[in-house]
């Protein structure tokens, strides 16, 4: 049988660590609530910061938005009128310098040609969704020749016609009628023709 | 305040003192952290938001002087082909046809040629003619008009290079020279010529009026 004598009152028990369990309570009663003010104090002191930051950032906006707005109004303005320009410069392209062509078509008719007609027709402007229109032009020639080299005479013409240095727009020359000239009065050499041009199409778009 | 020496006393006591601290710390949580920590977050919000339309007007802002550099020249570029050069049909009075008229027997008369007639055409194809005012639309559309002469093929080729050279803008889109039996040297000439013209007429009005606000501005 054992027995255990306790001559030291709960008040004068101490432990064994360095800092009893009654003293950390003490020191959590003091620092929890001084951890929380702190905390809340530095929450507060950022919500501060951020609302006077705030106040500067309104005041700078207010004096930037009307000249942002400007800025950005005189921005379309000047896209829409750079487009105006780009649309001008289509129509520009899509021009035909028709009288450099028709000069060029004399200068290449041998004098045994005779032109007895000259149509310049615009096949619609062909055109894709997707696409710009497209200016699409024949030109046809009909005329008269005689002589036993009539046939070389419309070669010739027709060659001079695709080879000449201002006809640079032409894509092809065809003979698309060649026959003997049934009209009144006519000779038996006699022979009537009709050339057909096609033309490089001309999309309506601004070049590089 | 000392607790009950009773323990059952004492600890009902804690109990409550427990349940009251969490119903404050509850209360305090929903009513005073949330909505404090919500509004800092959304100030912090709007203060980047603001940070970033600042930047963003700053950007813009920045390049106005350069804008306003390349817009006059832009809206010079067009008064100069439309107003002074007269390169996009004008209407006078809202007549287009007098004033295509005026043109066309400018240089008639210059190459001592007598037009016989000038007719409006309707125009084919796909190329704008609409009416209506698409801000996001074409500016242009085309307007047309037939031409018939009686004259030579070499001047009617004159005619066409004065037309053709003074406007660069406009298109000769059909052309038909008949040689006539009687008159060897007189043919039947017949063309149409294409005029771009502004589907707003006013906008070339509205660029001037700009231009002149900017000046002043500046």
């Amino acid at each position: 049988m054992s027995l255990r004598v306790d001559l030291v009152t709960p008040e004068e028990q101490r432990t064994a660590g360095g800092i009893s369990g009654k003293s950390l309570g003490r020191i959590g009663t003091i620092a929890i609530p001084a951890i929380v003010l702190f905390v809340i104090a530095h929450q507060f002191f950022h919500r501060t910061l951020a609302s006077s930051e705030l106040r500067v950032l309104e005041s700078r906006w207010e004096t930037a938005e009307p000249k942002q707005k400007h800025a950005l109004s005189l921005a379309g303005r000047l896209r829409y009128n750079h487009e105006t320009i780009k649309e001008l410069d289509a129509w520009k392209a899509s021009h035909i310098a028709w009288h450099k062509q028709l000069f060029a078509i004399m200068e290449a008719a041998p004098p045994t040609i005779q032109a007895t007609a000259l149509i310049i027709s615009q096949n619609g402007e062909a055109n894709t969704p997707d696409s710009p229109p497209v200016r699409d032009f024949t030109l046809t020639v009909e005329g008269k020749t005689s002589g036993e080299n009539a046939m070389q005479y419309v070669q010739a013409f027709k060659d001079g016609i695709a080879n000449h240095p201002d006809a640079g727009v032409v894509a092809s020359v065809d003979v698309a009628n060649y026959n003997a000239d049934m009209s009144e009065g006519a000779e038996e050499l006699d022979r009537v023709f009709q050339l057909d041009c096609t033309f490089k199409q001309h999309p309506m778009e601004p070049q590089p | 305040m000392k607790l009950p020496e009773n323990k059952k006393e004492r600890n009902q006591i804690l109990i409550l003192i427990a349940i009251g601290v969490a119903f404050v710390g509850y209360g305090g949580y929903m009513f005073v952290v949330t909505p404090f920590l919500q509004s800092r977050q959304d100030t912090q919000t709007r203060v980047a938001e603001l940070e970033d339309k600042l930047w963003r007007a700053r950007q813009d802002i920045e390049i106005t002087v350069h804008n306003l550099e390349r817009n006059r020249k832009a809206v010079g570029h067009i008064l100069d082909i439309s107003e002074t050069k007269r390169q996009i049909l004008r209407p006078n009075l809202g007549n287009y046809l007098l004033v295509a008229a005026d043109i066309v027997g400018r240089h008639a008369d210059a190459l001592g040629l007598e037009i016989e007639s000038i007719n409006e055409t309707v125009a084919t194809g796909t190329l704008p003619r609409g009416d209506e005012v698409d801000p996001n639309g074409p500016r242009l559309k085309a307007y047309s008009v037939n031409v018939s002469l009686s004259c030579g093929l070499h001047d009617t080729f004159k005619l066409l290079k004065a037309i053709e050279t003074e406007n660069p803008y406009l298109c000769i889109t059909r052309l038909g020279v008949i040689g006539r039996a009687e008159s060897p040297t007189e043919h039947a000439v017949s063309f149409d010529i294409q005029w771009p013209i502004w589907v707003d007429p006013t906008y070339p009005v509205r660029l001037a009026a700009e231009r002149l606000a900017d000046e002043e501005k500046q």
